[in-house]
């Protein structure tokens, strides 16, 4: 701890602040079926006839809107407004660039496998690829956790 | 994360110890805000534990200062006030830190490091 009640004050606000850049639990299982659900939508289309296609950019523009909703109802509630940009959250970004890369690749191969009727084998990627995307995002916000308490930030 | 010489340049500021920030809740305050775009005034009120008297009389003088921005509006029909600490708020929070951590190495007792860093600046 530091040893001057002034850095010790600055320590508890930043560590305070840091508190509102984590997601209770109940969005990182939200979070992780709908990962599944993402991730393996090649697979999960290889099932369907094409013409049920057509529901599933409603689907993903529902997520869409779930998804912002959630996070100004988060904002608003809880009346910290974080800065929304990666890139303010210097360790943070390299951990979600990694992240988004496994992502971008996993979904990829996945595809790439299902075209070429792999689709068992695409089916035990899914699994890895999964829980690489969902730690990375993990991760990503402790990082930016990490980067508030340290007075990292750049808003 | 690594440190500069104070001075050289970069994201790391000048030690310069500022009185304004010596009083009351206003270090906590602007350390509370750095890392944030906006916080509700109640936010920082329960996050800091004082009252609302003391969290409007010191953010007034610090957006007298040119320290602190401050929005009002309303959520549906209830008032809010929101802050959002400057540009010349962070450089004098930084120096302000710098001076501090230096202060503190000077009598041989060393902030922990990732506890206060006074590095972010802009």
């Amino acid at each position: 701890m530091p040893d001057t009640p002034e850095l010790a004050q600055v320590a508890d606000a930043r560590r305070s602040l840091a508190a509102h850049a984590l997601f209770p639990r109940s969005y990182w299982a939200v979070y992780g079926l709908a990962l599944v659900a993402f991730a393996g939508m090649p697979i999960w289309m290889s099932y369907l006839p094409s013409d049920d296609w057509a529901y599933l950019s409603w689907v993903i523009a529902a997520v869409g809107v779930g998804s912002a909703v959630y996070s100004v109802v988060r904002r608003r509630s809880s009346g910290v407004y974080l800065p929304r940009r990666i890139s303010a959250y210097p360790t943070a970004r390299r951990i979600w660039l990694v992240g988004i890369a496994v992502a971008v690749g996993g979904f990829a191969g996945i595809h790439q496998l299902v075209e070429h009727a792999h689709r068992d084998v695409a089916l035990y990627l899914l699994a890895p690829v999964a829980v690489a995307v969902f730690l990375s995002q993990v991760a990503t916000r402790s990082a930016m956790r990490a980067d508030i308490e340290a007075g990292r930030v750049t808003p | 994360m690594s440190r500069h010489s104070p001075g050289a340049g970069g994201d790391t500021p000048s030690p310069a110890r500022d009185p304004l920030l010596e009083t009351g809740p206003r270090l906590a305050l602007c350390a509370f805000l750095q890392g944030a775009e906006w916080v509700d005034f109640a936010t920082a009120r329960d996050a800091l534990a004082v009252s609302d008297s003391a969290i409007s009389k010191h953010s007034r003088t610090l957006e007298d200062a040119g320290y602190l921005e401050v929005r009002k509006g309303s959520i549906g029909r209830r008032p809010r006030t929101w802050f959002r600490l400057t540009a010349p708020g962070r450089a004098a929070l930084g120096g302000h830190l710098a001076w501090l951590t230096g202060l503190s190495r000077a009598h041989g007792s060393p902030a922990v490091k990732n506890e206060v860093d006074p590095v972010t600046t802009r």
